[in-house]
């Protein structure tokens, strides 16, 4: 052995080498699953492991002795544990942390420990073992991204902060981390080898890693699903959505296109797939963008959707909630006593019944329990977009009503968006490429102009701004790595307190009476108008006649007789909202929206369905940045006040089924907020090292080697058959003392490709007469070879025909003797060359 | 006049040689030396054909051999069977072919290598030559006897001369020592120092006989006992004097060969297991055997293989590892790899 030979110092520093390599490995495996106890006892498990392992395989052990002692030492280790918790003594003797804690020690350590041992040991006595220690640490580093995956970084926390700090990707790090602790092993691999066999084996195990990562969806924001009903994520050019109000799980609709993503129970875009055949699958297919990166992932995906839908009903509904009875407080007073002076001043906070309407909890402890939760919890809350307020505003309702498209046609069952030229023109249709304004612009009465800009994580099919938008001006993306693209919006956006409504007609004066219609058409059922006048019969005869107190008392009544919930089904009924309404009363937003709207469009009030995303103002904070997550996807009723224009009047149901939303990440917000703004995370701090142009450029280059790496991989792969083939046919025409090297080079490649090989000093008769029984012509070969070389200065040129006879041979006899599959795999094997020497 | 014997054709008798044998110039020549003792031992020595090898090879490289091994495996036969090979075409020097001594603890030197005798005729001292003026000389169980004997013996080795009441006489070129010693049975033996076992070129560790060997060797004992071989052609000293020059002359040595060899050495001195490594004097012995190997292997030219082959044989008794060390061929195969592999990989190259 090779090994026996090294100076005392050579195998101090190769061990230390490795037990580094084999710490981080420990430390890669650890961060995911244990606390400070667990990792320190890793870590000392890693470097016992490797040293004992190196004294047990230089001692006169047998291999299967240190094998059995190592699994005893970690089935002891494993009882002590055990117990450690499993029994009173020690819990009583150390209190019960204490006794925790020594079963972790006992557990990691002992994990690790003999892991590391026999890994060690085991390549120390056989050296193709070696491979498997490089593919345990190899796995070790994958296992981060496979934790870290989606772009979620959780652990270690002092790592990623750290280069979140000087604006370094936390990945990248783990990479870099990772990549050298390995390379390292593979280093000492080679050195300690020589062997090209070892060379030819790392090839293999740099591909299986490379693998094993690219199915890890490691750099980025976890790409959002589609979680809800309102096509918000729907590809531009799609002929308009024909969703019922009701969720409509009708039939198995959830659809092929849909795929596994959309398999979720919240999710509503798979049915209506089944339904129409079209909208569903449009959303199937921008989820199926969204989530190529994860590849394999599928199953991950499967889940995460799932979760997240139901997550994304919760947030609408808790904010829906909150808002809704911020905005309704005024109206509340109003029904009651019809004095306006009486009104409070709408405040979410102070009576916001949804549970997302406090302030948000303190973050999770950061227990390692906690991980598996955590993760969901950041694939529901997935951001979609980034807005960054250039002016200050603070909506009456509290909450942000960031309108992508409305929903005013109704074509028999339920509200779809309007193909109407002269309906809904505040609108914006596409992505104009210079600066629009919208064809219709809000009343400038009550509103207030507010500059933002958005910044796309996730593509859809129509910009969204807040409600009132006016004009549409693409910017420059920040951060392409990131957003898919940015625009600045201007919006006049409602200021006007909504007690100060009272009394205003609605409607638009200049409407035609067909468009005035058209906003009023509804279900012909006469329920919805006996409920509506029930209902307006109720408040007081003086303001019975003033719509906007129908509207407002309709939409209290709504919020008092209806429950949130996001399980609720209706789309198997003929009409979905008076399955609801007239039902369980059980639904979520699109239900309440469309129950609003249908109520007041049976009293005259003209109105429609707003779609999009609901923030609560309260997750704006301090800063100017405003986080849009999937779960925020919402619908809302709206009403046309005159002089005001279309005005937001959410239902907020007081009683909700579902469980409570997840609070805002911060640092998330501010994060993407500085990306969005490119701007360094702190302005006491210097900025980034590297300037913005230039990490997008390397973003840049890094990614279009990512795209060129499959080519590069084929293309080496092509050069190393090219290599294979050149030294198959060069003997036919060698000539001269050359002809005997390539010869039997080409005999030693035949004998490689069926894994036969010089061992490493080996002479070249020796190994002659080793294959004697698979090859005997060899032996000509290697000594015409050897000859040439070592019988003077002018040795006598080979016998041609001899040699190539010789060659021929050696083919026939090796494939005589050797299976065909061996063969063949040996003649696929690219790097089998390199086993020649 | 010629003389007519009917059914007799005197003119054309196969026993009239009309030219000498000729004389031992090139490589065919050598390899015709080697091939008669090869066939003549192995008609006398059965199932020892690697020891046979070996003993050849000692012989044609001008070195002397260690034989290690159990009594009654074959020692004196096979050095018998190389003594009765050679034919002395000197006569007239004192100097037989073959001589055996059997060493043991009363033995002088004197009765090694001669001693001077008062005739009472001539009033003269005259010198009656010892054992050791032979061409072949078997030194049986020469760890038996005292250092003082020992010394006596190894100057004859080393020197090929003895002196004797300080009188240098010079002994035959052809001065091939064959001993034995017993590796058992170490009671009241003199072990050889290791200067001493540095005059031999080669230690030979034999084994038991492989049993269909044996098999052979006790079939064969009755035809063996009266003729061994004894009709096929021997060596005469001349030729295998110019055989051993033809060697030295004629079989390439590469430089890189000679590289490895020393690269070898060099790592022996280099391994912490050795307390001493291999001698200059063993590289400079080891090049003739290492180039009769290479003859008897058919090749003009040194390789790897002979290296690799003849390392144990050459270095296994000049190396002295530290305690706790339990196989020197284990260290030398440690020692031998990198360099063998540097010259195997030399044939790959351009």
């Amino acid at each position: 052995m090779t090994v026996e030979k090294q100076s005392r110092a050579s195998i101090v520093v190769s061990t230390i080498v490795r037990a580094t390599a084999m710490c981080l490995g420990a430390l890669a495996l650890g961060w995911g699953v244990t606390l400070t106890e667990g990792l320190g006892a890793s870590v000392f498990g890693a470097i016992a492991g490797v040293i004992l392992g190196e004294v047990a395989a230089r001692s006169r052990l047998k291999t299967g002795a240190i094998i059995g002692g190592a699994v005893s030492v970690f089935a002891l280790c494993w009882l002590a544990s055990k117990f450690a918790t499993g029994f009173e003594l020690l819990p009583s003797a150390l209190g019960p942390s204490g006794a925790l804690t020594m079963a972790v020690l006992l557990r990691f350590g002992a994990l690790i420990f003999t892991g590391t041992l026999l890994l060690r040991a085991l390549a120390h006595r056989r050296q193709n073992l070696v491979v498997l220690e490089l593919a345990a640490l190899s796995a070790a580093v994958v296992t981060v991204f496979a934790t870290h995956r989606d772009g979620v970084l959780v652990r270690p926390l002092w790592l990623s902060d750290w280069a979140w700090s000087v604006g370094l990707e936390p990945v990248q790090v783990l990479l870099a981390v990772g990549v050298g602790s390995v390379t390292m092993l593979a280093l000492l691999l080679i050195v300690q080898n020589r062997g090209s066999r070892a060379l030819s084996a790392l090839v293999a195990l740099v591909a299986l890693g490379l693998l094993a990562i690219m199915t890890v969806n490691a750099v980025g924001l976890p790409a959002p699903t589609a979680e809800n009903d309102l096509g918000l994520l729907t590809p531009p050019g799609e002929p308009p959505r024909q969703m019922p109000p009701g969720d409509g799980e009708s039939s198995g609709g959830q659809g092929d296109d849909a795929g596994e993503s959309d398999g979720g129970q919240g999710q509503d875009g798979g049915s209506d797939d089944g339904g129409e055949g079209d909208g569903g699958g449009a959303d199937g297919g921008t989820d199926g963008g969204a989530d190529g990166g994860g590849a394999e992932a599928g199953s991950d995906a499967g889940d995460g959707g799932s979760s997240s839908g139901n997550d994304a009903g919760d947030g609408g509904a808790s904010s829906g909630n909150d808002a809704g009875d911020g905005a309704m407080d005024p109206s509340t007073g109003a029904s009651d006593g019809g004095e306006d002076a009486s009104i409070p001043p709408p405040s979410a906070a102070s009576d916001g019944g949804g549970e997302g309407g406090g302030p948000p909890p303190p973050m999770p402890p950061s227990e390692d329990l906690e991980n598996e939760r955590q993760q969901q919890q950041q694939q529901r809350s997935a951001p979609m977009a980034v807005v960054l307020f250039d002016d200050d505003y603070n909506p009456p309702s509290q909450a942000y009503y960031l309108r992508q498209v409305a929903h005013s046609h109704f074509n028999g069952t339920r509200l779809v968006p309007t193909t109407r030229q002269d309906a809904d023109r505040d609108i914006p249709q596409g992505y104009p490429t210079e600066p629009t304004f919208m064809p219709e612009r809000p009343p400038t009465f009550g509103r207030t102009v507010v500059h933002h800009t958005v910044a796309l994580i996730t593509e859809h099919n129509n910009p969204f701004g807040i409600e009132g938008m006016y004009r549409f001006e693409p910017t420059r993306n920040p951060n392409p790595s990131r957003f898919t693209r940015a625009y600045k919006v201007q919006s006049l956006a409602q200021t006007i307190e909504y007690r100060r409504l009272f009394g205003r007609r609605v409607g638009h004066p200049q409407w035609t009476p067909e468009l005035r219609q058209y906003y009023l058409q509804g279900p012909t059922d006469p329920r919805y108008r006996q409920l509506a006048d029930s209902i307006v019969n109720r408040i007081p005869v003086a303001r019975r006649n003033d719509p906007f107190s129908r509207a407002v008392a309709i939409k209290l009544w709504l919020d008092d007789n209806l429950i949130y919930t996001t399980r609720a089904r209706h789309a198997t009924a003929a009409d979905p909202t008076a399955d609801m309404l007239w039902g369980n009363k059980r639904g979520y937003c699109v239900h309440f929206a469309h129950a609003s709207v249908f109520l007041w469009r049976s009293v005259g009030i003209p109105s429609r369905i707003g779609n999009g995303y609901h923030v609560d103002a309260q997750n704006r904070g301090s800063s100017s940045t405003v986080i849009v997550r999937s779960g925020d996807g919402h619908a809302w009723p709206e009403v046309f006040v005159e002089g005001v224009g279309w005005v937001v009047l959410d239902v907020a149901a007081k009683r909700n089924e579902d469980p409570p939303g997840q609070p805002q990440d911060e640092d998330e917000r501010d994060r993407l907020g500085q990306m969005a703004r490119e701007q360094p995370s702190d302005p006491q701090e210097p900025p980034r090292r590297q300037p913005q142009a230039q990490r997008n450029r390397a973003q840049e280059m890094a990614r279009a080697a990512a795209k060129a790496f499959p080519w590069l991989l084929l293309l080496g792969l092509l050069a190393l058959y090219g290599v294979k083939l050149w030294r198959r046919l060069v003997p036919a025409f060698a000539k001269g003392p050359a002809l005997a090297r390539v010869a039997y080079r080409a005999a030693l490649d035949v004998l490689a490709e069926a894994g036969v090989a010089r061992e490493y000093g080996e002479t070249r008769e020796a190994f002659s007469k080793r294959v004697q029984e698979t090859a005997p012509s060899l032996a000509l070969l290697g000594l015409e070879a050897e000859r040439v070389k070592l019988s003077g200065p002018s040795p006598a040129d080979p016998n041609p025909d001899e040699i190539r006879g010789a060659l021929s041979g050696v083919r026939r006899e090796v494939a005589a003797s050797k299976k065909r599959w061996r063969r063949i795999l040996g003649l696929l094997h690219p790097t089998s060359f390199l086993d020649v020497d | 006049m010629t003389m007519d014997t009917p059914g007799v054709d005197f003119e054309n008798s196969p026993h009239i040689t009309r030219t000498l044998a000729p004389p031992i110039t090139d490589l065919n020549g050598a390899w015709g030396v080697v091939e008669r003792f090869r066939n003549r031992i192995r008609m006398a020595v059965r199932g020892r054909d690697e020891v046979i090898e070996i003993a050849i090879c000692a012989l044609l490289a001008d070195g002397h051999v260690l034989l290690e091994d159990y009594p009654g495996s074959g020692k004196t036969t096979l050095a018998k069977a190389l003594g009765d090979c050679l034919v002395d075409d000197k006569p007239d020097d004192i100097i037989v072919t073959f001589r055996r001594i059997q060493f043991t603890p009363d033995l002088l030197p004197s009765d090694v290598t001669g001693t001077t005798i008062f005739d009472p005729n001539t009033h003269k001292f005259f010198f009656r030559s010892g054992p050791v003026f032979a061409h072949i000389v078997l030194a049986d169980e020469i760890n038996r006897t005292s250092p003082k004997v020992q010394s006596a013996m190894l100057e004859a080795m080393a020197e090929k001369q003895v002196t004797v009441d300080n009188r240098t006489r010079k002994l035959d070129e052809l001065f091939f020592v064959i001993a034995t010693q017993n590796p058992l049975d170490l009671a009241g033996t003199f072990p050889l120092p290791s200067a001493q076992l540095d005059r031999f070129l080669f230690k030979i560790k034999m084994t038991h006989v492989a049993r269909d060997a044996e098999l052979e060797i006790l079939a064969s004992a009755q035809a063996r006992k009266h003729n061994a071989g004894s009709d096929l052609p021997r060596v005469t000293r001349t030729e295998v004097c110019d055989a051993r020059r033809v060697i030295e002359t004629q079989v390439h040595v590469a430089p890189q060969v000679r590289e490895c060899l020393v690269d070898v050495a060099q790592n022996t001195r280099k391994d912490p297991r050795v307390l001493q490594g291999a001698s200059t004097r063993s590289l400079v012995l080891a090049m003739p055997a290492l180039q009769a190997r290479a003859l008897m292997n058919k090749r003009n030219y040194v390789s790897g293989e002979d290296i690799a082959s003849l390392s144990n044989l050459i270095f296994g008794h000049r190396l002295e590892v530290a305690p706790g060390v339990d196989s020197v061929d284990s260290v030398l195969r440690d020692c031998m790899r990198e360099p063998l592999e540097r010259l195997s990989r030399m044939a790959m190259q351009r």
